[in-house]
């Protein structure tokens, strides 16, 4: 197997520990679990998704466990304001904090609390499941720039996580580049249902729902190579991502770093399991992989 | 992982406790250890989490939106079951269960397993 050669790692702005990251949504919600995350090898951890007012989510079913992924409907339940205090300790730690809103105002109001007490942003315009929200907005080039631009406009490292539930992607990441993103995160969950036929009803509170998990790394990697074709910032993967070698394969389309979020489910120490076999000093150097599939 | 789909089961009977309890009994029994817990899935309402009172029970208290649903249902009734989860309780030889009210469930199973 590739591995890489142990060095500094920047993307998109921001210092990092190492190439892998926590994805938002997982183990994201407290102080406390994101630093257990960071102590256990993450080379930097995304929260929770933050928004301009608390939400308790959708009513259950929100998370069901299949064979190969997880199938969620949470609807971006959040403490809104009161999480800048959760996060406190964490200051000068490799921490993104994931934000939303229904409009750029939004984006710019939310990402102010948080201004100087986190390394960036990254803007869930992708959530496939909570109305006006993340991939309502994130289906439209003309509000992910404007969006994009309203955070961008900090100085902060900003980045704009993507849905793959559009005809063509890189029209998004073009249009996120266009407002200013450091960096593009690829993919949030696909959208999708799954229907119990002995009760013949869709499992999901909300019906519908995002897929994530090995289920959707083949399209991670195919949005993550489309995209390092059309855009000149920094990709980072995200989609199904569970070994190593998947990070090599992500790296090999384009990306310059990856997060990791279902796997984290079945083993909370994946990001140990992963660093162990990814580095090796006689490995190569990120910028020989990086792209490294492209002709 | 495997599919983890929510299993449909059938209300057998439902046992008046006191005026906001109720012990619903289903039609299939679960194996578990005492202390673990089902998530409830009532359709179209929500899912919540119910420690099991016996392999085919649990045990509800009239509290929200979920549980005031479940009072409307009765024998043939179906509701998905997820899990057991949890750990369970801490086996012991010698047993002192203490509990409130309907927190009282979840010991029955453990009080039984003992005697």
């Amino acid at each position: 197997m590739v591995s890489i050669r142990p060095g500094p790692v920047t993307v998109g702005g921001v210092v990092l520990d190492n190439h892998l990251l926590l994805a938002a949504g997982i183990l994201g919600t407290t102080g406390s679990s994101l630093s257990r995350m960071l102590s256990s090898g993450a080379g930097g951890v995304v929260t929770k998704s933050i928004g301009p007012h608390p939400k308790n989510g959708h009513a259950g079913p929100c998370l069901i466990v299949l064979e190969d992924g997880l199938l969620n409907a949470m609807g971006l339940p959040n403490p809104s304001k009161e999480f800048v205090d959760e996060i406190a300790s964490l200051v000068k730690k490799p921490v993104i904090v994931s934000i939303f809103g229904g409009n750029p105002a939004e984006f710019a109001r939310v990402a102010s609390w948080f201004e100087g007490r986190v390394a960036g942003f990254e803007l869930n315009l992708s959530c496939p499941h909570a109305e006006g929200y993340g991939a309502a907005i994130g289906t439209d080039p003309a509000l992910v720039e404007a969006c994009t631009r309203a955070v961008s406009v900090t100085g902060i490292p900003t980045w704009v996580k993507l849905t793959p539930n559009v005809t063509d992607i890189t029209a998004i990441g073009r249009a996120a580049e266009r407002g200013g993103a450091s960096a593009i995160i690829a993919i949030n969950t696909v959208k999708a249902m799954r229907i119990s036929t002995g009760m013949q009803r869709p499992v999901l509170g909300n019906r519908f729902g995002g897929l994530s998990g090995s289920a959707v790394f083949p399209i991670a990697v195919r949005c993550v190579y489309e995209l390092y074709e059309a855009c000149t910032i920094p990709i980072i993967g995200c989609g199904g991502v569970t070994t190593a070698d998947n990070v090599i394969e992500m790296m090999m389309a384009g990306a310059s770093a990856v997060e990791i979020g279902s796997a984290v489910y079945n083993d909370v120490k994946i990001f140990e399991t992963i660093k162990a076999d990814l580095y090796r000093k006689d490995g190569l150097t990120q910028e020989l992989i990086i792209g490294s599939a492209h002709e | 992982m495997s599919d983890n789909l929510s299993l449909p089961v059938s209300i057998q009977r439902v046992k008046k406790e006191t005026s906001l309890i109720r012990t619903f009994v289903f039609d299939h029994q679960f194996v578990f250890s005492p202390g673990q817990f089902v998530m409830v899935w009532i359709p179209g309402v929500d899912e919540i989490p119910m420690a099991l009172s016996s392999e085919n029970t649990i045990t509800v208290q009239k509290a929200g939106d979920a549980t005031t649903a479940m009072f409307n249902l009765g024998p043939g009734d179906k509701l998905g079951i997820r899990g057991p989860f949890g750990n369970g309780f801490t086996k012991g030889e010698k047993v002192l269960g203490i509990a409130g009210g309907v927190g009282a469930a979840p010991l029955l199973p453990l009080a039984r397993a003992t005697v």
